[in-house]
């Protein structure tokens, strides 16, 4: 006689007779708890994923606002995380000229606006601030590459409005609103005169540098 | 043993200890829940003195008996294991409440119309789902001889399923 049936009837019944997944969930969590598992509920993986994307969104959000925000300027504390967005960014489009190029434009316009809201606002800038959106204003036109294929891509913006041209007169205008008194002071008008310098130098170098119109680089 | 290893031991043995507990207590799953956890909290607290040489589930096993004979003993007093195994199923409500569930009422009946010990052997081996290994210290037999007697015993319980009125002593 096969024993299956029996065996199999008996084993059903062992089945059905299992105890509830919820209690046996519920004592496993009271005796894990017991054992000196609780310091690992807090270390859950969820718990660490949660604290990981919240801290990934909070940078990222400030990331954002650091790059985008109006009110991120040279005196801002977030300025530093800003240039080094912009470095970034620079890295990933130095494999390519005309991107390359693009950025930089892009740049100087950035520099332009900084300038033109400090102007509009204001506010009181301190000169080694000016002095760094000159310089890097300086370097960026010293790099920017206005050969013939880069030229096709940058002249739109060059030719209408020349960003650079602007940043250089609006930093000098912004030196000139400083106020009578602070522009006695001895440091700030040696400080002064060597923006000034380099503000010229800055033009004559773009002067030479940038083509008039499209047809000079055709 | 370190109480850190104790919720694997709990994995291992919770379904066979509250199927042990389920079917001595007349099928009533609060009362099998509240004693399973009051058997695993016993065997928590004396887990570290527990020797790692002897047989885990002839471990627990123990604790569960006794706490088995204790709940047993607040409605009646004295009462021992024996006794209380002779009475699984043995009331037409318990066999009742099982068979609504499981529509196995022969197979049941027929299991208490085994000998004491076979009855215990089939419970524990194919209802509770126990190992022969982890019964060799139950029964303080080798685990070859409980398999041996887990078949005849089987093919009894088939014999009386299909001619209920015979006597168990002639098959």
């Amino acid at each position: 006689m096969s024993l299956w049936p029996i065996s199999y009837r008996l084993f059903r019944i062992r089945q059905r007779s299992r105890p509830d997944r919820s209690f046996v969930v519920r004592l496993r969590n009271q005796f894990a708890q017991k054992e000196g598992l609780v310091t690992r509920a807090w270390f859950s993986w969820r718990a660490v994923i949660a604290s990981g994307s919240l801290m990934c969104s909070l940078l990222g959000a400030t990331a954002a606002y650091a790059y985008t925000s109006d009110t991120v300027l040279p005196d801002h504390p977030l300025y530093p995380l800003r240039q080094e967005i912009e470095s970034i960014q620079f890295s990933f489009a130095a494999s390519n000229p005309i991107a390359k190029d693009q950025v930089r434009l892009q740049y100087l316009q950035r520099r332009e606006h900084e300038l033109m809201l400090m102007k509009q606002r204001n506010q009181r800038v301190p000169l080694q601030h000016v002095r760094v959106l000159l310089k890097q204003t300086k370097h960026l036109i010293k790099d920017t590459s206005f050969e013939r294929e880069a030229a096709t891509s940058t002249d739109r913006i060059l030719k209408d409005r020349p960003a650079l041209f602007v940043a250089t007169t609006s930093t000098i205008d912004h030196l000139d609103h400083i106020d009578e008194h602070e522009k006695m002071n001895p440091q700030l008008q040696h400080l002064n005169s060597l923006v000034h310098d380099q503000a010229e130098e800055l033009e004559r170098e773009v002067t030479s540098m940038v083509p008039t119109s499209t047809e000079d680089v055709d | 043993m370190e109480k850190k290893q104790f919720t694997s031991f709990y994995d291992t043995h919770v379904e066979r200890i509250y199927r042990f507990v389920l079917y001595r207590v007349g099928n009533r799953k609060e009362i099998a829940e509240d004693l399973t956890q009051d058997i695993f909290l016993r065997a928590f607290e004396a887990f570290e003195r527990y020797d790692p040489e002897k047989s885990r589930s002839s471990w627990i096993f123990t604790i569960a008996r006794n706490c088995l004979i204790n709940h047993h003993a607040k409605q009646r007093p004295g009462v021992t294991l024996e006794e209380i195994e002779s009475s699984i199923f043995a009331s037409r409500d318990d066999r009742q409440r099982l068979c609504d569930q499981f529509d196995e009422q022969a197979l049941l009946e027929a299991v208490n119309a085994l000998s004491a010990e076979d009855a215990r052997l089939v419970r524990m081996k194919y209802l509770e789902g126990w190992s022969f290994e982890d019964l060799e210290e139950v029964f303080d037999k080798a685990s070859a001889t409980l398999r041996v007697q887990a078949t005849r015993a089987v093919k009894k319980l088939g014999r009386l399923v299909r001619h209920p009125d015979e006597d168990v002593r002639k098959i």
